[in-house]
């Protein structure tokens, strides 16, 4: 059994105890990702020259990887772009300073759909990664590569972002954990932009004890990014054993009547009535406001994008495409460099912008997200989480929705709101559908109640024993639990 | 949407379509549109727009002057690099048409 397969959470105590070495563990996930890598298409690379991690910290000798839109110095960043091949970082995103200063040692970097924007992995340069659990399906997006190479067993967890569900679906579409958190918890320093007022870097990892203790490492404020928060940063691990007992779960139902697939709501009641043998509440809530969140956020987001990625102008980095005119060299690069997906983002956002359409769109749009957020905060007071299904469907097939964008973005229908609010949110594996691929639980809590929302997970995922389902699809991975 | 909002659009966007792109975007956009108008529904008298979810001030450091980035490592990354400079095409042009 490779090691590459256990938690962190027991990895730290092996290799405390010296029953391994950091190098022993290390040699583990490299030879696992040389053999699954290619197959799962979910590293862009792996690197030796990467931060090595001080020897002794919380997550000391733990190794990872993270996604190509995290800059780590002297490396590659291409954000699975060709506007950006060969550019390489000039520093360390924060993230990666204190996962070093944590004593975690970078491996790799996982392929993603383009500049984040996709919820299928299948707009990257490199081509989709695939899904562990069948090979024909996407992982989700855009932090597929990391979802699929903490599903594969390839290495123990990853970093992602997320933007609007872009944790959270692709770990929900491989049955692992990932987590959102409330904005501005994480520095997005060294995140290259995508919608700034959006953006989070979180952890996927295959328990949600696991996902609390790389959180606890990630948050905390940083001077270089003004989008910080100032407070100080809750210990989230000493409440999660303590269980649901008169935990109130408010469920949306009305949100559930379309285009969720029966095998995913059959689930999600299953879920919800273990939770409640445990001794949680159901409360019912009314989120009207809610049911557009996608048209909102597909506003707001791509108006965002075409901001931050007017930078990609072919002067001071990347990709360069010759012309007569410094506007002709712009356009000529960005046309060239620039996939499908991210340039119809561009096009809306520089839509929704222009003068005569701007306050019907982006003025509604950012009215409408006060609105909902105040629609949240509500509810948060009738209950402790906002729990619904991570994603409508389970894992869909490679191709089926490239042609289609308004139903690839609808598979984040329940994941968009908490980037709207900035509330911090978690995917956990709840089960798998008939077809034997995974389905998720997705929950939400107020703004900095990470404590809270790790103590409902961990409820969760204590009554829902995925586990034992990983176990009959991966056998290779029994003998870690 | 016309052919010239479409052109207007990717000069805004900083892009150049080919007919082919241009015919698959356009359909892809006005769908979209379609959709996200949805929102105009909504009553939204008197609320006022947010930017951002954070409350109160951003956290702005101390105005103290840093150690920033060398010129050769800004440069590092360049596609036309020149001296510490990036080099482009020429802005002014002479009468005969050449970048000057």
């Amino acid at each position: 059994m490779s090691l590459a397969w256990q938690s962190v959470e027991r990895l730290l105590r092996a290799l405390d105890k010296g029953e391994f070495s950091a190098a022993e563990l290390r040699e583990h996930c490299l030879a696992a990702i040389a053999a699954r890598g290619e197959e799962l298409n979910a590293f862009n690379f792996v690197s030796e020259a990467g931060p090595a991690g001080a020897a002794v910290g919380p997550l000391a000798g733990i190794p990872y990887a993270s996604k190509a839109n995290i800059a780590v110095r002297d490396q590659p960043l291409s954000c699975n772009s060709d506007i950006l091949e060969g550019y390489r970082s000039l520093f360390h995103a924060t993230v990666i300073e204190r996962l070093a200063a944590a004593g975690a040692r970078w491996i790799g970097q996982t392929n993603m759909d383009e500049f984040a924007m996709g919820s299928s992995c299948e707009h990257s340069n490199r081509g989709s990664a695939k899904n562990p659990w069948d090979l024909k399906r996407t992982p989700g997006g855009s932090s597929g590569g990391s979802a699929a190479a903490v599903a594969a067993g390839l290495l123990p967890f990853a970093l992602g972002s997320d933007t609007g569900g872009s944790i959270r679906q692709p770990a929900g579409f491989c049955g692992i954990v990932g987590m959102k958190p409330t904005y501005g918890r994480v520095s997005r320093w060294g995140l290259v932009a995508f919608a700034s007022s959006f953006d989070q870097i979180g952890p996927l990892c295959r328990s949600v004890t696991d996902a609390a203790l790389v959180y606890e490492v990630l948050a905390g404020s940083d001077p270089r990014d003004a989008t910080s928060l100032r407070e100080p940063v809750a210990g989230v691990t000493e409440e999660m054993e303590r269980g649901v007992k008169g935990v109130r779960i408010g469920v949306p139902w009305r949100l559930l009547e379309t285009g969720v697939q029966p095998a995913v709501r059959e689930n999600f009641e299953r879920s919800l009535r273990a939770l409640e043998a445990e001794g949680a509440e159901l409360v019912e809530l009314e989120l009207p406001l809610t049911g557009h969140a996608i048209a909102a956020y597909y506003i707001l987001a791509p108006a965002e994008a075409s901001s931050n990625l007017a930078r990609y102008d072919g002067v001071r980095y990347g990709l360069r495409v010759d012309g007569n005119s410094v506007a002709e060299m712009t356009c000529l690069t960005r046309t060239r460099g620039f996939g499908d997906e991210v340039k119809l983002r561009i096009l809306l956002g520089s839509y929704v912008l222009s003068s005569g359409y701007y306050d019907a769109y982006y003025g509604k749009a950012q009215r409408v997200r006060a609105m909902l957020r105040d629609e949240h905060r509500q509810a948060l007071r009738q209950c402790d989480a906002i729990v619904t299904p991570t994603s409508p469907t389970s894992a869909f097939a490679l191709g089926e929705r490239l042609s289609d964008p308004l139903q690839m973005y609808l598979s984040d229908a329940f994941t968009v709101p908490a980037n709207l609010t900035g509330f911090p949110a978690i995917a956990i594996p709840s089960g798998v559908d008939p077809e034997g691929l995974p389905l998720s639980i997705h929950l939400s809590c107020e703004a900095m109640a990470e404590a809270k929302m790790f103590r409902i997970a961990r409820g969760f995922e204590r009554c829902l024993d995925f586990e034992s389902l990983r176990r009959l699809r991966f056998p290779e991975s029994t003998e870690a639990a | 949407m016309t052919p010239e909002d479409l052109q207007k659009l990717e000069s805004l966007a900083g892009l150049r379509l080919d007919q082919e792109e241009r015919a698959v975007l356009a359909q892809r956009l006005e769908r979209l549109l379609e959709y996200v108008r949805q929102i105009e529904s909504i009553d939204s008298t008197g609320v006022t727009p947010i930017a951002t979810t954070l409350e109160g001030l951003p956290s702005l450091r101390e105005d103290v002057v840093e150690e920033s980035l060398p010129a050769a490592a800004a440069l590092a990354n360049a596609p036309d690099p020149h001296d510490s400079h990036f080099r482009i095409p020429g802005v002014m042009r002479q009468s005969d048409g050449e970048n000057a």
